[in-house]
């Protein structure tokens, strides 16, 4: 694993799909608290603060990234990692991300056996099983103030470990979404309902891909020569699937008038 | 919405359970000769759902699986989307009864009614994913 403490400098491309993803999401999180102060229901809440989660989680990956760009030119051990403190708390935060999202699907798909079955076991589980990532990053921040040795010193480790353990959590709240989204696609009678649980659908998948990305930029990085300076392609392409999410949730949660006129056009001519 | 729930043996041809959620009793005797239709039914279709209209404005959907059918009676023409759900419902009612029902334990048949009431109840409670999404987002 000692590969994984060779400090790396974001790229340009990579900062820029961050600002962009960070953009993105702000504007879905505008959004989806205007739903809630218009509906008064606790499932937009509920979102509204998941997607806040994340917005802060790529806000912050962003603004450490960007201030490491600014600061330090070449790869420097002694000095402040300011990116990897800023991937470190985006997991934190994406991991509270990750335990709204489950708490989200359990209020919206409540009559699904699964939830009746188990009432809010799911969602207090998954909640601590995240808790566990947000101790992963508050001990790597602890432990970069107090090693001595000049690669540890001011730079949080972000282990392989860490990843693919959030990665697991991302991939099980994602995929409950998606599986019951699906289902509830199949039993939907108008068009642009179905449309509706297409999008969210849709967006799961591509919540899905934004990590394994991510992951496989820290793969890569690791096992591959040619990635070793960091922030490689994988990257670049996990912030893209960020974008995706953004545009498919607002389709799918906030879905504008006109994208349900749409569907419901086409209705009345299938009629 | 929903009067009761019955479900039937088409090995015995007879009613094994039934439950009452709303006001009209399956075994009262002004529903005497609509659960006669009901029973004709659910005893011979094979598998699949089958909607039977009644006198009183009601509908029963009688869904089937290999063994066992389900009747739902609604109180009024409930729309199709309400109808498919309870249909996915009385699937799941079903399937969960059938591993039950194959061991032939007097007891435990009967015990699977606080199951089947739970779902039921559980349902009537809470509101469709489709119906949240209306409320909170759509």
């Amino acid at each position: 694993m000692a590969e994984l403490d060779i400090p790396t400098i974001p790229n340009l491309q990579s900062l820029i799909m961050m600002a962009i993803t960070a953009f993105s999401v702000s504007i879905i999180v505008i959004l989806l608290f205007i739903k809630y102060f218009q509906r008064k229901r606790l499932p937009a809440l509920t979102l509204a603060f998941t997607f806040l989660m994340w917005d802060f989680a790529s806000l912050i990956v962003f603004i450490f990234g960007l201030i490491h760009y600014l600061n330090y030119s070449t790869p420097q051990v002694g000095v402040i990692q300011y990116a990897r403190y800023g991937i470190n708390l985006g997991y934190a935060f994406s991991a509270l991300s990750n335990a709204l999202m489950v708490l989200f699907v359990s209020q919206i798909y409540s009559q699904a056996p699964i939830f009746r079955k188990t009432k809010k076991i799911i969602p207090i589980v998954n909640g601590l099983l995240n808790g566990v990532t947000i101790g992963f990053v508050v001990d790597s921040i602890m432990q970069s103030f107090v090693f001595t040795d000049v690669v540890s010193y001011l730079n949080p480790a972000y282990s392989l470990n860490q990843i693919i353990y959030h990665l697991v959590l991302t991939f099980f709240s994602f995929t409950l979404l998606l599986s019951l989204s699906a289902r509830q696609r199949r039993k939907a009678t108008f068009r642009w309902e179905k449309a509706g649980f297409s999008f969210i659908v849709y967006s799961a998948i591509a919540g899905i891909l934004v990590y394994v990305f991510l992951a496989l930029d820290e793969l890569a990085q690791t096992f591959i020569p040619l990635f070793n300076e960091g922030y490689t392609i994988f990257n670049i392409i996990g912030w893209a699937f960020g974008i995706l999410l953004c545009i498919l949730a607002y389709f799918g949660y906030v879905m504008p008038k006109w994208l349900r006129d749409r569907y419901k056009e086409k209705t009345l001519e299938v009629k | 919405m929903l009067e009761h729930a019955i479900i039937f043996s088409k090995e015995s041809q007879s009613i094994i359970l039934t439950s009452l959620y709303g006001e009209v009793d399956p075994k009262a005797d002004a529903f005497k000769d609509s659960l006669e239709k009901i029973r004709e039914i659910a005893v011979k279709l094979e598998k699949g759902v089958f909607k039977l209209d009644l006198a009183n404005n009601g509908k029963t959907m009688i869904v089937a699986i290999k063994n066992l059918s389900i009747a739902i009676t609604f109180n009024k023409i409930a729309k199709e989307e309400v109808m498919n759900f309870w249909e996915s419902v009385a699937l799941e009612i079903l399937k969960s009864f059938d591993k039950i029902y194959v061991t032939k334990d007097p007891a435990k048949i009967l015990a699977f009614k606080d199951t089947m009431d739970e779902i039921i109840q559980w349902n009537l409670k809470e509101q469709s994913p489709i119906d949240k999404m209306k409320e909170a987002f759509w």
